[in-house]
């Protein structure tokens, strides 16, 4: 198989953090300060790398697991932290990230075809489509990825170009660039640009496909770099080509910025665009999350039909249970920026708890196996976890900037947490019997990532059971 | 006195030996290797076991396990005692995967070493000869 260079990981990289709903945050964002937005995406875009730097030296201890950021959890807090910030923190985030992205692909097609399909029909139809093929256990290869990437990344680079130099067919506007230079406006919404960058952490397992796997920490720093560069340059791109007013409230505010600047071609460059980052980012959480899942099920955090696995080697029952749960968001009939951006904000509270697991999860292991060799060790320890987490808390408590939105978004993830809490309480003190704190050993989760490691243990418990009888 | 060389050897899956051999076959660790005061490296495959009695990863927990040898391969290498360190810290980087069967490194002291075809001696028998 091909290996791929530096090129081709950061290209894949920034691909898979190219996701349509990234648009409405941007046009959130933009026209709630103007330009100034910029100082939020780079401080977003700092916090998410030193979260990437955690993750990538948590990945050096336990290279090549299925559950990333789950086992690294496991071993560094221990299994009722693990399942509750790991299911609640990336499982249930990636569940409201897939019908987002699943809502903007129907914006899109809508626009193409006219009003007279329900956009409803799209989004669940590209669903069960990309459901299909995850059980049938297609993945792209990554030579395909790679084209795909680079066609979107090098697309969105050069239309936020055109915008910013006013190289547009169409005339430019004029309107203020700065609507509020306040810090308290434009601080609140690092957690709007957050959305930007997450996800760079589906780089890591591109590691083992690359020729030269050290470098995935470089790969992950860089693709957040030129994310957070493409979004700076299209904000000075809306400001010459669509009023901050009419970009808030846009439903697809990418299509509309490229129809004011180059018209039709625009408008058909931008829906390709689009197709290809929703499509490509449903079928990212749909892989990934069942491979999370069933990495889960392999350490005993989640019950054991979920790493079942279909003759094509699919987990397919967690693929089924996502793609029915995202069919339903879908089907309530999300479609307004406004309701993507509350989905996407709610998964970035979470994701941003999971960042903040990362960050403890390297602080307890660099004093619990501080011997242990790490190809790659976070510089400056544990400076950089500190103000990690300090970065993730600031968003975390401004996740939005309209108060209401904040209650319900609270609310939700209150009401989610104390499930989820219960849940693993009785999961980890009843059925594991294990201490629900304490970290378990590095070497014992690498260990239980074998399937036969559940044979044998199947194979002693029944041999414990018969010698009881 | 402290030896002026040290011979490290690491005893390890042969597999992941043959991984980092291959690795060296590129010019870049090559370079990396030499930097650390590598000139030379013997790898000799071989059977073994280490505390687990050969035991796969995952059966740890049976207990009546008869011993297996597995096939491992051993490879030696002489380096300056001043480098040994730096040395040991890029093996461990290299053969680290976190699973049983990584390996073990070994360093002793070596009192001299002699080029024969040239009859250097010390450091000298590391290097290129200068007599060529």
């Amino acid at each position: 198989m091909k290996k791929i260079g530096i090129f081709g990981a950061v290209s894949t990289g920034v691909g898979m953090l190219i996701a349509t709903s990234c648009f409405v945050s941007s046009a959130s964002g933009s026209s709630a300060v103007g330009t100034p937005f910029i100082i939020a995406i780079v401080i977003a875009c700092i916090a998410n790398m030193l979260a990437v730097l955690s993750i990538a030296e948590l990945n050096a201890i336990m290279p090549n697991l299925t559950g990333g950021i789950a086992q690294y959890t496991l071993a560094g807090l221990g299994p009722l932290l693990t399942i509750v910030t790991m299911v609640g923190g990336y499982l249930i985030s990636n569940v409201f990230a897939a019908p987002a992205e699943g809502a903007m692909f129907a914006n899109v097609m809508t626009e193409m075809t006219g009003k007279a399909i329900p956009p409803e029909v799209f989004s669940i139809g590209i669903t069960i489509i990309l459901v299909f093929i995850n059980l049938k256990g297609v993945n792209m290869s990554t030579v395909l990825q790679e084209i795909v990437a680079t066609f979107m990344v090098l697309s969105l680079l050069i239309l936020s170009v055109i915008g910013a130099f006013q190289l547009g067919t169409n005339e430019s506007i004029t309107q203020e660039a700065v609507i509020s230079s306040e810090l308290k406006d434009i601080l609140p919404l690092t957690a709007v640009a957050f959305w930007f960058f997450i996800g760079a952490e589906f780089i890591v397992p591109l590691g083992k496909d690359m020729k030269n796997p050290k470098k995935v920490p470089l790969s992950m720093i860089l693709s957040l770099g030129i994310m957070g560069l493409i979004q700076i340059i299209m904000v000075f791109g809306f400001h010459n080509y669509t009023p901050w007013s009419e970009l808030g409230s846009a439903a697809s505010p990418h299509l509309l910025y490229a129809v004011n600047m180059l018209g039709d071609f625009g408008r058909y460059w931008m829906i390709a665009v689009a197709i290809f980052a929703a499509v490509s980012t449903q079928n990212s959480i749909i892989c990934s999350v069942s491979e999370i899942c069933c990495g889960m099920a392999k350490m005993n955090l989640l019950p054991a039909f979920f790493r079942k696995k279909n003759k094509n080697g699919a987990p397919y029952w967690v693929i089924i249970i996502l793609g029915v749960i995202t069919c339903l968001i879908e089907a309530s009939g999300i479609s307004t920026g406004e309701q993507v951006a509350f989905l996407t904000l709610t998964c970035s509270l979470f994701w941003m708890l999971s960042y903040i697991t990362s960050h403890i999860n390297v602080i307890i292991l660099r004093r619990k196996m501080k011997n242990v060799p790490r190809n790659f060790k976070t510089p400056l320890f544990p400076i950089i976890q500190i103000i990690g987490i300090a970065l993730q808390l600031y968003m975390m408590f401004n996740i939005s900037t309209d108060s209401n939105q904040k209650i319900k978004i609270y609310i939700l993830c209150l009401v989610l947490f104390a499930g989820l809490f219960i849940y693993a309480f009785i999961w980890v003190k009843y059925k594991l019997k294990l201490p629900l704190m304490k970290g378990i050993g590095v070497h014992q989760v690498i260990r239980m990532e074998s399937p036969e490691y559940h044979k044998v243990q199947d194979y002693l418990k029944n041999q414990n059971d018969n010698t009881k009888m | 006195m402290e030896a002026e060389f040290a011979r490290i050897e690491i005893i390890g899956n042969m597999s992941k030996v043959s991984e980092f051999i291959e690795q060296l076959g590129t010019e870049k660790h090559l370079r990396e290797i030499h930097k650390l005061g590598i000139s030379g490296i013997t790898v000799y495959n071989a059977l073994g076991c280490g505390v687990q009695s050969g035991s796969a990863e995952y059966m740890l927990e049976i207990k009546e396990q008869s011993l297996r040898l597995l096939p491992k391969s051993t490879m030696i290498m002489i380096c300056e005692s001043s480098k040994v360190d730096k040395v040991i810290e890029f093996l461990k980087k290299e053969f680290y995967t976190g699973h049983i069967g990584d390996g073990k490194i070994f360093v002793s002291d070596v009192r001299n070493v002699i080029r024969v075809r040239t009859g250097e001696d010390g450091a000298d028998a590391l290097k290129e000869s200068k007599i060529d």
